[in-house]
């Protein structure tokens, strides 16, 4: 029996039952765990009994999180990791399985960008960048022979940009590649990227899925299992003996785990071996975060509409707000497609002022943390250009369209009213000779 | 500078720094303040060290980073989210553009495997020496693209010791920095940067954590070694993620000349590849620290006892430990470990498959698990669990025979080690005496018999209820033989029953042959033949043949000195029979086959 997103947010993926009947989800501190006896071993191994045998490839604390994203998200397998960027290359790494090209937007967030730039590069990993609102064909034109996914981010840092997802998995799908869609700004309360054809979803578990800012970590979630074709992704054809059955045959990951060949790749190999493995502590501190998604990220978007509306009020020194319900948007159509329930808890606006002025409103904020971080259940505000996209050129950021004067908020649960009066005065102060 | 044992408690923590809490806080925490906009240029530009996000620097994992640089008398390190995120990203970015490593041919099976198998993908191809054990054989594997030689200090499982002054020579003299494995020897037994490594790799989730409750991986750079803008142009290239507060690209090598390796490390690889260690994990390690040189101390002693207890007992075929009669390179071991030769060793077990599992089950104060370092005493078959990865011609390379068994020794009780292997050798050497077989009428008077010897008038069954079960489901009894002569029998009915009432023992109404469940009447070892295992190969046996069958449940009643014998043999306690017979009260035991 499937329950509804509200009940899979405080009870998915977890049977108090298998754990003493403990209420909580409890913090399974533990390297390794004891087999009794071989067969135990044994067939945990195979995957014939369900078990764990050493925290960095599995732990019971962090499994009840991947099952309940994974519930969340109407996926078949979650793998948790380290954090958001080790779910992100971890998977642009599994997908391209060391060599081939990844289709993206020029205008996603910074270190992913750098990632692309600098260290895929080395390793044989080329990225093809593209406009972001380019039309399908143009989308279609950039797939080469060795295009092995198409990625993107449902809602984009920090400008909150839109996609039309189902037109982009369609058109992955006709050239046998997966669409792998960073969900994190949306979460699955605002956005499930699987019911518009998406075949994996990444979450920085950091931001709004967790919400309070108090651990780092990501989610790579698995929809029904893509049809991964021999040819182009041999990687998941290949025999292991690691992925061996109960009588010592060789298997490829296919074979062995045909509900979720890529999670089980991820786990078996990258998670294995590039070791990103996410604490139990933090992966409880995530679970408790959940509870209370839907509560939190409605009442950001609820803030975040208010906030849009006071800046529109400020056309003195708000030159631009970029939000995709705003009036001025052009992704309008597509949040009312998509986003029925908000289109998020981050906008950025421009601020009309210099250097020093924009240096000015910062160092005059009081309630807004000044912080690089997003989601958190404490509103924050930074000038992206010189921080979290920090590690773009002048000439990458204009590539990105991002504003020299952009000002990014990420709303958090504080009375909105609060939040206004701390920008109005913040405004004023900025422009104080 | 202080003595190993003050820095190991206090080194890399101020607490005037953190509201002087004596211990070190847990900074639960993904971002930081940047307060003002001129602070944040300075974070960013690298002028001001403070953390920004926690996924590539936090207070407390910083304190963990300190603490293990100055223990390890060396420049600086880098705590990752697991020993082997240390060792791969320490193998990628030495290798960036097409690079090699030279390595020992007997590793860890993770990094065995990943040397084989993985990180080739990636262009980090990794040569295998052909002798372990001769510095000239690593030398003869080096060439123009080789950028480091990788060994254990102390390896696993075999507990081999490789000659490090030597082999940093041999690095040196080839511009390429030595890579050292120093987990199983810890900083506390083994200082590998004094005698010439560069890079040394930890999993802190073993003997430097130490109780087995955390992963986690530090990486240390000595700060000794020039990496040449030849040999490493990727520490060279200038990026603008590290320029400097005017806006200058930088490159590694230009924001810190004496290692630019870590700062490579964290400003790409834990920056973009995300192994970053939890704060709490963190602590833990730390907390583990303050007790590492009394825990490895002890761990030592109680491995080599237990070694030389093995030596002598004439149950095992070879023993692997730096002071057994078989080590190589005892001179080695003598020179680089004055302090001890680690809590790892391994044996090579006479035996069958079945007989090493039931030397396993007899154990009891030896958890079977894929760990080592831990204060807890581990036992594990290596070539079937931690090595597995590995192929048969992978383990003959790496010296692994398939009947190596892998002990890590904890802090308990050396005497109480030794007993517990004692004892488990001398059941299965007991049990090779004893064979199992069925029963048919023939072997009533015996049967009857043994049981009059082991009960109670009361309580045992008569020679008439054995006649009925042998005439009707003889098939459910296995006894076990002693030169031909029955000493121990268990014996079951098939009955759809869930649980037992003291009818079953007085009429043959629940007797089901078709039934899903099977119900014991009875367990019995002659009094002679007790404590030597011979019990538990009865219930195994019984329940391995119940599963065979297609039976569902297997149920018993037993007196409450006999729970956890059951229990051990997962059964569940079910609570307070009904069943009355006999002066004692018993109780429904359990268990559900799949």
């Amino acid at each position: 029996m499937s329950y509804k997103f509200d009940t899979v947010k405080v009870r998915g993926g977890y049977n108090a039952k298998e754990h003493n009947n403990s209420v909580g989800v409890p913090v399974y501190a533990t390297a390794a765990f004891d087999f009794d006896g071989f067969d135990h071993f044994n067939n945990i191994r195979a995957g014939a009994q369900l078990g764990f045998l050493y925290s960095r490839v599995g732990n019971p604390t962090v499994a009840a999180l991947e099952a309940r994203v994974a519930q969340l998200d109407g996926g078949t397998a979650a793998l948790a990791f380290a954090s958001g960027m080790a779910a992100l290359s971890n998977t642009l790494l599994a997908v391209t399985g060391g060599k081939g090209r990844i289709l993206s937007t020029k205008q996603i967030y910074g270190g992913t960008f750098d990632l692309e730039n600098d260290v895929f590069p080395s390793i044989g990993i080329e990225f093809d960048l593209i406009d972001h609102d380019s039309s399908i064909e143009e989308w279609a034109a950039l797939i080469k022979e060795d295009t092995k996914a198409i990625f993107v981010e449902s809602i984009s840092n920090p400008s909150a940009r839109l996609l039309d997802i189902e037109a982009l998995a369609e058109l992955a799908h006709k050239n046998g590649i997966p669409l792998v869609v960073d969900n994190t700004f949306a979460t699955p309360y605002l956005f499930r990227p699987f019911e518009h054809g998406a075949d994996i979803i990444i979450y920085s578990a950091t931001k709004a899925l967790n919400g309070h800012g108090n651990a780092i970590g990501g989610i790579v979630v698995e929809g029904k299992p893509f049809n991964w074709t021999e040819e182009k992704f041999p990687q998941f054809y290949k025999k292991h003996w690691v992925a061996r059955d109960l009588d010592n045959n060789p298997r490829s990951f296919i074979e062995a785990f045909p509900q979720f060949p890529f999670t089980a790749l991820l786990r078996t190999k990258y998670l294995a071996y590039f070791g990103a493995s996410l604490s139990p502590y933090d992966a409880q501190l995530i679970l408790i975060g959940i509870e209370t998604l839907s509560e939190r990220v409605s009442k950001q978007v609820a803030n975040a509409r208010k906030i849009v509306k006071y800046l529109d009020s400020r056309s003195d020194v708000v030159t631009w707000i970029s939000y995709p319900e705003h009036k001025d948007s052009k992704y309008k159509a597509l949040a009312e497609k998509y986003f029925p329930k908000g289109t998020g808890t981050v906008l950025t606006f421009g601020f009309k002022g210099n250097d020093d002025q924009i240096n000015k409103l910062i160092n005059s904020i009081q309630l807004f943390g000044f912080q690089a971080n997003v989601g958190d259940a404490r509103s924050l505000l930074i000038n992206s250009p010189k921080t979290t996209h920090g590690e773009l050129t002048p000439e990458e950021l204009e590539a990105a369209q991002i504003k020299p004067d952009t000002i990014r908020l990420s709303l958090g649960l504080e009375d909105a009213e609060d939040l206004i009066a701390d920008l109005d005065q913040a405004f004023a102060k900025a422009f104080e000779e | 500078m202080a003595d190993f044992d003050t820095l190991r408690i206090r080194a890399g923590y101020d607490s005037s720094e953190h509201n002087y809490s004596v211990n070190v806080p847990i900074y639960q925490t993904a971002a930081f303040d940047l307060g003002s906009t001129d602070r944040a240029d300075r974070i960013w530009t690298l002028e001001d060290d403070s953390a920004i996000y926690s996924r590539v620097g936090n207070p407390t994992v910083a304190v963990l980073e300190q603490r293990i640089t100055q223990l390890s008398g060396a420049y600086g390190a880098l705590a990752l989210s697991s020993g082997m995120a240390a060792i791969s990203y320490t193998i990628l970015a030495l290798t960036e553009y097409g690079g090699n490593i030279v390595a020992a041919n007997s590793l860890y099976g993770g990094s065995e495997d990943s040397f084989s198998h993985f990180f080739p993908r990636f262009g980090a191809n990794i040569k295998f020496v052909k002798d372990r054990f001769d510095p000239a054989a690593y030398e003869k594997e080096i060439d123009e693209n080789t950028r480091g030689i990788y060994i254990e200090s102390i390896s696993n499982p075999n507990a081999e010791i490789y000659d490090i002054e030597e082999l940093a020579k041999i690095a040196h003299k080839h511009a390429i920095p030595l890579i050292v494995d120093n987990t199983v020897a810890t900083p506390y037994l083994l200082d590998p940067i004094s005698y010439g490594a560069d890079i040394v790799i930890y999993s802190a989730t073993k003997a430097l954590g130490g109780h087995g409750n955390v992963i986690g991986g530090i990486i240390v750079d000595s700060g000794h070694f020039r990496y040449s803008k030849s040999k490493f142009p990727q520490f060279y290239e200038v990026s603008y993620k590290l320029k400097d507060i005017k806006g200058n690209r930088r490159s590694p090598a230009d924001v810190d000349e004496i290692s630019p390796f870590l700062v490579h490390l964290r400003a790409f690889y834990l920056e973009f590849i995300g192994a970053a260690l939890s704060p709490f994990d963190a602590y833990l390690i730390l907390q583990g620290l303050d007790t590492i040189s009394e825990r490895v101390s002890k761990q030592s002693q109680n491995a080599e006892k237990i070694a030389r207890f093995l030596e002598e007992s004439g149950f095992v075929s070879w023993v692997n430990y730096p002071t057994a009669k078989s080590a190589k390179n005892k001179e080695l071991a003598e020179k680089y470990l004055t302090k001890g030769f680690g809590g790892i060793l391994s044996f090579g077990f006479e035996g069958t498959d079945e007989e090493l599992n039931d030397f396993i089950q007899h154990l009891n104060y030896y958890s079977y698990h894929v760990n080592i370092g831990d204060v807890r005493s581990l036992i594990v078959n290596c070539a079937r669990t931690t090595h597995a990865e590995m192929d048969a011609s992978h383990l003959k390379r790496a010296g692994i025979a398939e009947n190596t068994v892998r002990i890590s020794a904890g802090l308990e009780s050396a005497d109480d080690l030794i007993f517990d292997l004692r004892s488990a050798f001398s059941k299965v050497a007991g049990l090779r005496e004893i064979k199992l077989s069925g029963a048919d009428l023939n072997d009533l008077d015996e049967i009857a018999n043994l049981e009059i010897t082991n009960f109670s008038a009361e309580k045992a069954a008569s020679k008439a209820a054995f006649e009925y079960r042998l005439k009707n489901f003889p098939e459910w009894f296995i006894t076990a033989k002693y030169e031909g002569e029955i000493i121990g029998l268990i014996n079951a009915a098939p009955t759809d029953r869930d649980y037992i009432t003291d009818d079953v023992y007085l009429s043959g109404g629940y007797y089901n042959k078709d039934g899903k469940s099977l119900f014991v009447y009875g367990l019995e070892v002659h009094p002679d033949f007790r404590h030597k295992g011979i019990a538990d190969k009865l219930i195994r046996t019984l329940i391995n043949k119940a599963k065979e069958a297609g039976k569902t449940r297997i149920a018993l009643t037993c007196s409450e000195k006999l729970i956890p014998f059951y229990q051990a043999h997962g059964l569940q306690y079910n609570g307070i029979s009904k069943s009355v017979i006999g002066d004692e009260a018993s109780y429904d035991m359990s268990i559900d086959l799949k």
